[in-house]
């Protein structure tokens, strides 16, 4: 719905009353989803530059440069609303947009991953039933696709209940000279929409995006769009024939807002406009209203603009794989909009107020009246091993593989590491890996938006590292709750001000990404609302595949070291609030100057050839990323902490639980241990923690002593025992 | 020589099944549903696995009512060479060129793992010089070989069956089957043994750096036939 004085602002430009049509391409494009409008204006915060990105912030996906004109296109998207009313089609088609995003831009897509969060499954039926189709959706349209699914997260918490969350990343490749921009830039080049028939699903999608889901939203159903992977195949293929042989002056493709929407941007960004014939447009459903056709979210559709000359190749092409196509329009140099049916004028808009016109939303940031929430009670912990296992089985840190292994990780034999290890590393054709993490701990972010956002950036920027890549760039989805709402508003800036910070100091830009509000809802008069989530999905490269490093132990008889310093904050942590039910206080902070020496000590031992295997410490704390280093090779460790000073001044569940940010764990063959520590003493807080050992236990002198065995099966079976009764 | 590749709407795998034979430096040719008469041309032919038309109605049935599909059979009784790998698996039982059917999985969800299987089959020249256990991915949904007991009892008897999902020690149990396949059967050959069908991906298990590359030797048995 148009506010007032959106109302407004059209009457003052247009000096008459909008039409039907112009009101509902208004309503899409003027839609939260579709202009930003309350979050736009905190995008000056990022650093958008490095030398080697080639495109930012502003079309389907943001393009890196890796060297030999070889460029990498990342995009990341959210599907909520949709999959919290219809979760196989509302996670599939997110998957599909996403796809097709990076397509716009003539990509390859050769990986997808997804960070998906529910309610809890333990206790929730509902989030089984959620977890169990968003899973099958994903899985059905991605394998279909041949895309890989290679990683992600998933978290689960109460606050996800009535609002989950689908994040889907996707990944493609182009050669620097092959890529295509989303925009119209040649007048008298024609439009020409490809794929799917349009049809009424998704009518109003951004709309319904851009509210709060209520025990109504059931109604908004038809808003769903219906997703079709074979078709999305075989767009995929085309299109890719069409990018080889640069027969596309403009590409993009239907999202929210539809038509509309594309034909708009494009123009816009191409300072042209567009004259469209909505008769061309191809049908599933012969009555469908003028206005219907213009802002129908439909899959599996893409608009091209194409130069005359090239036009009956380009058609003889889509005639080959039956593809249906209509050449719907062209463009124009008089800065409008202009949408026919049949000789009749649907609507007559200015690009520039359709795509930019609309007045900012004055928004009111306060801080959440829970972070002044009382004073807690530490609980004593009495019997450790009980807590061990207790963390290890929590759904939040347990194995995925219930999830993972629904997905085809394989498909386009690219994939080095698949999902469940920190990244997930593929191989390119010119023989470099690239690696790829996609990370947010909600909780943190919600004690303390600014710094837990900060440190869930550092954190898949650690998972880069723990793996021997060199981060790059990322790309962010940004779900918060009901702008409008001066708390959760407050959530979303802290947030934006903290990932801002990180970009800066790390010069990791971003480049591109979404942004997703309204994630809260009235149920019963209740306010629910999500966690405040800032997905990042950030990629790195690993130049020479040498240099890859493993995340598990890999030789008996090496030492362990930890690098980084324990802090024994134990606020925000999964062992508080899994073991306890506690989430609150104040968390770690952000510290960029010991997060840069920790990178650096790891990155310069790898260099040196001194790691065998590492992986970062986060979710769980240093336990949980021990017993995950033993887990798959089965090789135990004995730790000697008789000297270790975090451990002589912490509480024993502090050392073991705290999740302080800038920490590895490192494996450093025996020969190289005098070499190692001489190369990084003085420059990074490490300790030696112990050795490797035969016996199939973690152990730690004179205190605690459990078979992997044991810990492996607490870990092993806690999503599927949920899901498989 | 000349090997094609299927490429039907909505196969996925083709790009890796050249992948794996140009490692081996054998150019391979993709061949359309409408390429028919191409067929006459080639010395074996690769069905690559993927979705077929989407799986609709089931997978492979529409690939198997195509042109190209059409042409198998006269092209299998010439002695021509067939590899069908996991949806070409599932296309060879559809047109029967291969007994027996391929069905939802016991889970009822789609499987992508690695997982081992042990060679049975000596006869066929496509399985000579194999590893005795081939660690392997999988990825389907519809996997699980099914056939009565006449018919799995014949494969038995002709030594049709090529592989069987095993333990890592090479022992053919029940908890290594991941789909509930028959005996756990993993794929089969025809009596004379130049068409082999397969649900796990040989092509995903031809490099290194893919965590195997025992699977390639299939493609290089199958080159090295058409040599001779």
């Amino acid at each position: 719905m148009l506010t007032t004085e959106e109302y407004s602002k059209i009457l003052d430009v247009l000096e008459r009353e909008p039409n039907k049509g112009e009101v509902a391409v208004f309503e899409a494009m003027w839609s939260e989803h579709c202009s930003y409008k309350s979050s736009k204006r905190w995008f000056h915060l990022f650093n958008e530059k490095a030398p080697y990105i080639e495109l930012g912030i502003g079309e389907g996906a943001g393009l890196i440069n890796l060297g030999d004109d070889l460029l990498v296109g990342l995009g990341l998207e959210s599907h909520n609303h949709p999959s919290a009313i219809s979760p196989y089609d509302g996670a599939a088609t997110g998957v599909g947009g996403i796809i097709r995003d990076i397509l716009s831009q003539g990509c390859k897509p050769i990986a997808v991953l997804d960070a998906i969060r529910f309610g809890n499954i333990e206790k929730s039926q509902h989030s089984q039933y959620l977890l169990e189709n968003v899973v099958r959706g994903i899985s059905f349209y991605g394998n279909c696709c041949g895309i890989p699914t290679v990683g992600g997260e998933v978290e689960f918490a109460p606050q996800f209940e009535h609002n989950c969350l689908v994040n889907a990343m996707c990944v493609g490749v182009v050669q620097k000279n092959k890529v295509v921009r989303s925009m119209a830039t040649k007048l008298g080049s024609f439009l020409v929409l490809y794929g799917a028939r349009t049809g009424r699903d998704g009518i109003h999608g951004v709309s319904f995006a851009s509210k709060d889901l209520s025990d109504k939203s059931d109604r908004d159903r038809p808003a769903v769009q219906i997703g079709d992977p074979l078709m999305e195949k075989i767009l995929i293929d085309v299109t890719l024939e069409l990018v080889e042989k640069e027969l596309l002056e403009g590409l993009q493709d239907l999202g929210g807002g539809g038509l509309s929407c594309a034909v708009s941007e494009m123009a816009h960004k191409g300072n042209t406009g567009a004259i469209i014939r909505l008769e061309d447009v191809h049908l599933r459903e012969d009555d469908m209203l003028p206005w219907e056709i213009l802002v129908s979210e439909s899959q599996e559709r893409m608009l091209a603009v194409v130069e005359p000359d090239k036009l009956d190749e380009v058609v003889s092409i889509l005639d080959k794989q039956d593809l249906t196509y209509g050449v719907i329009g062209e463009v124009t140099d008089n800065s409008h909009c202009i949408a026919y049916f049949r000789g009749e004028k649907i609507i007559n808009l200015p690009v520039e107020l359709i795509v930019d016109g609309f007045p900012e939303p004055e928004r009111i940031a306060e801080k959440p009246s829970y972070l002044d929430e009382e004073d807690f009670l530490i609980p004593k912990i009495e019997d450790i091993k009980h807590e061990i296992l207790k963390l290890l089985s929590s759904p939040n840190i347990g194995s995925k593989a219930w999830v993972y292994q629904q997905y085809d990780q394989h498909v386009q034999t690219q994939t080095v590491v698949p999902a469940g290890s920190d990244s997930a590393v593929l191989r390119l054709d010119n023989g470099k890996y690239v690696a790829l993490s996609l990370d947010c701990n909600s909780f943190m972010v919600y004690l303390d938006p600014y710094n837990g956002t900060a440190n869930s950036a550092t954190e898949a920027m650690r998972n880069l590292i723990a793996t021997g890549a060199k981060p790059l760039a990322f790309v962010d989805c940004l779900n918060f709750g009901n702008p409008e709402h001066p708390d959760s508003y407050w959530q979303f800036v802290e947030s934006i001000k903290g990932l801002g910070q990180f970009s800066h100091d790390f010069n990791i830009p971003v480049v591109g990404g979404n942004v997703s509000l309204y994630n809260e809802s009235f149920i019963e008069d209740k306010r629910e609302r999500i966690n405040p989530t800032p997905t990042i999905g950030m990629i790195g490269i690993i130049e020479n595949p040498e240099k890859l490093i493993k995340n598990n132990f890999q030789e008996k008889g090496t030492f362990v070291v930890s690098i980084g310093e324990c802090d024994g904050n134990l606020n925000g942590s999964e062992f508080l609030r899994n073991n306890f039910g506690i989430l609150q206080g104040k968390i770690s902070q952000y510290d960029k100057k010991n997060e840069e020496s920790s990178r650096k000590a790891i990155e310069n031992l790898n260099q040196a050839g001194y790691i065998k295997s590492c992986h970062d410490i986060s979710n769980g704390g240093l336990i949980t990323a021990l017993a995950e280093m033993t887990f798959k090779n089965e090789i135990g460790v004995k730790l000697d902490l008789l000297d270790n000073d975090s451990f002589k001044i912490l509480k024993p569940e502090e050392f073991l639980f705290a999740e302080t940010p800038s920490r590895y764990i490192i494996e450093i063959s025996s020969e190289y241990i005098e070499g190692a520590s001489k190369m990084i003493e003085g420059k990074v807080s490490f300790s030696i923690l112990g050795k490797t050992i035969t016996k199939q236990k973690i152990e730690i002198e004179n205190f605690l002593s459990m078979d992997i065995k044991q810990l492996k099966n607490a870990w092993k079976k806690t999503i599927s025992q949920y899901m498989e009764n | 020589m000349r090997i094609g590749i299927t490429k039907f709407p909505g196969t996925n795998n083709e790009q890796d099944v050249l992948r794996a034979l140009s490692i081996l430096d054998v150019k391979g040719e993709l061949i359309y549903p409408w390429d028919d008469k191409k067929l006459e041309n080639l010395d074996a032919l690769v069905i690559a696995g993927g979705f077929s038309y989407g799986d609709y109605l089931r997978p492979g049935g529409i690939a198997a009512q195509s042109p190209v599909a059409e042409k198998l059979i006269d092209f299998e009784k010439n002695g021509k060479f067939i590899i069908g790998i996991c949806n070409g698996f599932q296309i060879l039982c559809e047109t029967k060129i291969l007994p027996g059917v391929l069905t939802t999985n016991l889970s009822t969800k789609f499987i992508c793992k690695w997982i081992n299987i042990k060679t049975e089959n000596s006869q066929s020249p496509l399985l000579q010089n194999l590893e005795s256990i081939i660690k392997i991915p999988i990825a389907h949904y519809e996997g699980r070989y099914y056939h009565d007991s006449n018919g799995i009892k014949k494969i038995n008897d002709d030594d049709s069956v090529a592989f069987r999902y095993c333990n890592e020690h090479g022992e053919i149990t029940q908890k290594s089957n991941p789909n509930g396949s028959l005996e756990n059967i993993a794929g089969i050959t025809n009596t004379k043994g130049n068409v082999l069908g397969m649900m796990p991906h040989p092509e995903r298990a031809s490099f290194d750096y893919l965590g195997s590359d025992t699977g390639r030797q299939i493609f290089a048995n199958l080159i090295e036939e058409i040599k001779c």
